[in-house]
This record gives structure tokens, C-alpha cells and sequence, in this order.
């Protein structure tokens, strides 16, 4: 899962919150630090780490949506793509500030040409922690 | 196929969900956020670009908003 070009370094689409949170971890120094030449240095081990966290997260997560039965079906038949994609369409919406998948429902597709839309909403912690984890942490 | 004689105890399943979103909230806030603090909001506003991902299933409202 990756959030590509939307880390905090992208300036034209000012993503202050991942920005500001980049900023806190150098001033906490445990996973990168800027070295002398203003460049960031990372401690690789301590990354790996954190990349490890961050995947256990993702599991939990979806474990946890899973299991609200939100996604049961969906889960037979392909992974999320919550990441940000380069091209195609999203499957994250945000619906009144809640967080929501939509995927296409293609079952009857041949008789009536038509996809039909599923939406299926997140429980509000999960949505919460999910969303900071792509539009905070991930990008980084 | 019948699964003969399964039980599934609902209390014994919400148990270990309510475990497992316990422990999600203290690992994420611990090791992924490493107790850093964060304001982020969820926005209240459809931020996708639809010149380049099509129209929002949302907020269609707006597309004239500034």
C-alpha cells in the first residue's frame, strides 16, 4: 500500500498534515534526524520496525472492518486498493465525514449492462485510524 | 457441507473484537504515531480531483464551490 505523490515533501498538493508529522518525528530523533548537510538521515533498523508496526495496523484494520460485516463479500474477491492510485478510480470516499468504500457489483452485468454500486460504510474509529494512517503516516 | 454441531459463542467473537480494537488503538498510538500528537480532521469536503479521477460519487454539490 503506498500513497504515492502525496507525501509531504509534494508541495503542489500541500499535505501539511503528514508534513507536520514528518516534522515532529526529526524533532523526536527515534526514526530519522537531519544530518549536517540538512539532508534526513534514517536508522534503518528502527524503520523497518516502524514498517512492520504500520503493516500490523493494516492487518488489524481490516480484520476489524471485515468483521463489522462491511466487507465479508468484498474480501473473497480481491485486495483493498485504499491506496491513492496513480490512474483508475478511487474506492475511499469520505460520506459525511464518514469513511466509505465503493466498489462495483458486477453480478447481472451481462443481462443489464449495467455495475451497480455498493457502498459500504466504516465504523468511525477504525475510518478515523485508517485515514490518518494514509493521509498522515504512509506518505512519509 | 454441514458443519455438524458448530457453535459459534457471539459473545466469546465480540470479546476478541473489542480485544483486537483495544490493542489497535494502543499499538497504532504507541508504535505507529510513536505518541506523537496529531490534529488531523477528517475533511469535510470530497477532495478528489475530478478533472483527473472522474466525478465524486459526492459532494457533486460543490463542483462550482470556489
Amino acid at each position: 500500500m503506498a500513497t504515492v505523490h502525496f507525501g509531504p515533501t509534494n508541495e503542489t498538493l500541500h499535505n501539511i498534515d503528514s508534513a507536520a508529522f514528518l516534522g515532529a518525528l526529526l524533532k523526536d530523533g527515534r526514526l530519522c534526524f537531519v544530518g549536517p548537510d540538512g539532508t534526513i538521515v534514517w536508522d534503518q533498523q528502527h524503520v523497518n520496525q516502524w514498517l512492520a508496526d504500520i503493516h500490523r495496523s493494516l492487518s488489524d484494520i481490516y480484520w476489524l472492518i471485515a468483521h463489522h460485516h462491511t466487507l465479508w463479500a468484498w474480501n473473497r474477491r480481491s485486495p483493498i486498493p485504499v491506496g491513492q492510485q496513480c490512474c483508475g478510480r478511487r474506492h475511499l470516499f469520505l460520506v459525511n465525514e464518514i469513511m466509505a468504500i465503493i466498489s462495483n457489483y458486477h453480478k447481472g452485468h451481462q443481462i443489464t449492462g449495467l455495475y451497480k454500486q455498493i457502498l459500504r460504510l466504516m465504523p468511525n474509529e477504525l475510518g478515523y485510524i485508517l485515514a490518518i494512517l494514509l493521509r498522515v503516516v504512509r506518505p512519509i | 457441507m454441514l458443519l455438524k454441531d458448530l457453535k459459534i459463542d457471539i459473545d466469546v467473537f465480540f470479546s476478541h473484537v473489542g480485544h483486537t480494537l483495544q490493542n489497535l488503538r494502543v499499538h497504532f498510538r504507541e508504535k505507529v504515531l510513536l505518541g506523537i500528537p496529531t490534529d488531523f480532521k477528517l475533511p469535510t469536503v470530497d477532495t478528489q480531483n475530478e478533472k483527473t479521477y472522474g466525478h465524486s460519487a459526492f459532494w457533486s454539490h460543490q463542483r462550482n464551490s470556489p
